[in-house]
């Protein structure tokens, strides 16, 4: 009987290392970021490129709402595939926390330590993994908005600086999100 | 036979005329804008160029451009519309600089200005002459002017600090995870080493 | 009869006095100035500087003409029709920098000192020609502008932060 739920819960534990299924507070952690770097590049269109709410609102509603569901879908991405690098690397770090943790138990068991082992380190990768897909993203979608809108399409009119700037920095983003080197 | 010599003669005759007539002095007056974008609300450099061609000097010259830039629709900064000079000698090249502030933008056109003056001293008659004209021009709104050359590094500073948090923040959150594991890794590795 | 003469006399001297004194030059005169020249050498072409000189003389009229010694070439200066008592003299210059930075002195002549002038052939006789009075004009030079586009900056701090994420990710993806 016991045996039957501990392989469950192991099953539950490979299952949730390996499931691209993100938990409903790393998606709203990942919406709420990429809504966020989706509006700030506005004040500049606004400052700059004089573009005034009034008229453009709906170019800006649009390309706001399109960059953050792809940023969304390109955090996942990174973050999946960062995951397991980090936690074969993180490995050995926290099995030696654990055993720290563990080393004045005497009544713990190697089973029971490999499952805190295996959880933490799930738990580490998949902290620094979101992390630093955020940041590398975020980093990667200004600049190809910054250079896109202010050196690449400079001189067009407004709208079409606009949509293009968010539009191919998003595609950008969302296509290299996949990269594996 | 004598027709021939009257025709001649009468030719000569005209030489003649048209000779003295080439003894007078002739005012050369050229308007054009220095401007390389003439933006509304700043500023507008208009430079007349005035050359005495001819050989004796003109006198009471007038010059009369307030037609061109109506006060409603530019207003004068520096110089005068309306100048005058007492006289100019032969050969002298002389500019006058007028600086307007265009106060609307659009489509606009830009005649020639009047210029009289007297070729003597005592006699009154008064020559009139026009200058060049500018044609049309068009007069940027200052929003245009702004976007393309106004330094926004105001603009850009801000900018970097509102969009730092979403950087610096993640990448402080990893960078201390990283830096905890990793330390824990050397750390032990060194106890070992002593070990 | 001496009385009669003496006093007719001085009514004569007077008149001869009143005579000169109406007929006399611009004693002391003292100059207001506004000066314009180019600022911004985006805006403009060419280099363009200007001088608004009013006169105020402390007894005798107005100049009939006023030359101007400015930038090396002697011109006259124009007088405005609505406004008398001004008299304005213009510098064009082709090139931005052919227009003198700094002060440059500007040498005012009047009808009496310009036929000197002219008169005089050599240098020293020219240098010798006292002038009218002496005016300052001051070009601060004409700008272009910040030497780089602020973007520049921005575009280098973000490129560097991503370059050096880039490279970190390489690290993490071996």
């Amino acid at each position: 009987m016991s045996n039957q739920r501990s392989i469950s819960s192991d099953e539950d534990l490979l299952l949730q290392d390996f499931s691209r299924n993100v938990t409903t507070k790393s998606w709203v952690l990942f919406s709420g970021n990429a809504a966020v770097v989706s509006a700030i590049p506005l004040w500049l269109f606004w400052r700059i490129h004089h573009m005034d709410f009034s008229s453009y609102f709906i170019h800006f509603i649009i390309g706001t709402v399109i960059s953050t569901y792809f940023l969304n879908l390109a955090y996942q991405n990174m973050k999946f595939i960062l995951k397991h690098k980090i936690a074969q690397k993180r490995e050995d770090a926290v099995s030696r926390e654990i055993s720290k943790i563990f080393a004045n138990d005497k009544n713990a068991n190697k089973k029971d330590k490999d499952d805190r082992i295996l959880a933490r380190k799930n738990e580490v990768a998949d902290f620094e993994a979101t992390t630093y897909s955020i940041f590398y993203n975020n980093a990667f979608y200004l600049v190809c908005l910054i250079i896109l809108s202010f050196f690449v399409l400079k001189n067009f009119s407004p709208t079409v600086n606009y949509l293009f700037s968010v539009g191919l920095s998003t595609a950008v983003v969302f296509l290299f999100s996949t990269g594996q080197k | 036979m004598f027709f021939k010599i009257s025709l001649t003669f009468i030719a000569l005759i005209s030489i003649v005329f048209s000779q003295t007539d080439d003894e007078e002095s002739f005012l050369f007056v050229t308007k054009q804008t220095f401007n390389r974008f003439i933006v509304e609300n700043k500023e507008l450099t208009i430079k007349y160029g005035l050359y005495n061609s001819g050989p004796t000097t003109v006198f009471n010259v007038n010059l009369n451009d307030m037609h061109s830039f109506p006060a409603d629709k530019f207003e004068l900064l520096v110089g005068t519309l309306n100048p005058k000079w007492e006289r100019i000698h032969a050969g002298v090249n002389l500019t006058h600089v007028v600086v307007l502030k265009p106060k609307q933008s659009g489509l606009s056109n830009i005649t020639y200005a009047i210029v009289t003056y007297q070729k003597s001293e005592k006699n009154t008659d008064v020559q009139r002459t026009y200058s060049s004209e500018i044609g049309d021009i068009y007069i940027m709104t200052s929003r245009e002017y702004d976007r393309r050359f106004s330094s926004h590094i105001i603009d850009w500073i801000l900018f970097t600090a509102m969009a730092s948090p979403c950087i610096i923040f993640p990448f402080f959150l990893w960078f201390n995870s990283k830096n905890k594991y990793e330390l824990l890794l050397t750390k032990d590795k060194l106890i070992r080493k002593v070990q | 009869m001496g009385r009669n003469i003496s006093m007719i006399s001085i009514v004569l001297i007077g008149f001869v006095l009143f005579a000169f004194a109406k007929g006399e030059n611009c004693e002391s005169p003292q100059f207001q100035v506004s000066s314009y020249s180019t600022k911004d050498a985006r805006l403009t072409a060419e280099s363009a500087a200007q001088l608004e000189i009013t006169i105020k003389c402390k007894s005798g009229k107005q100049p009939n003409t006023l030359y101007a010694d400015m930038y090396g070439q002697v011109v006259p200066c124009a007088q405005s029709i609505s406004s008398p008592g001004k008299y304005y003299v213009s510098v064009a210059a082709a090139t931005h920098k052919q227009l003198a930075k700094g002060s440059t002195v500007v040498k005012l002549y009047d009808d009496e000192s310009y036929s000197a002038l002219r008169k005089a052939r050599t240098e020293d006789a020219v240098k010798a020609a006292k002038p009218f009075g002496v005016v300052e004009i001051n070009h601060p030079g004409a700008s272009y502008g910040p030497w780089l586009p602020s973007e520049f900056f921005a575009v280098i701090i973000f490129g560097l932060i991503w370059w050096a994420a880039y490279r970190e990710r390489s690290k993490i993806l071996t």
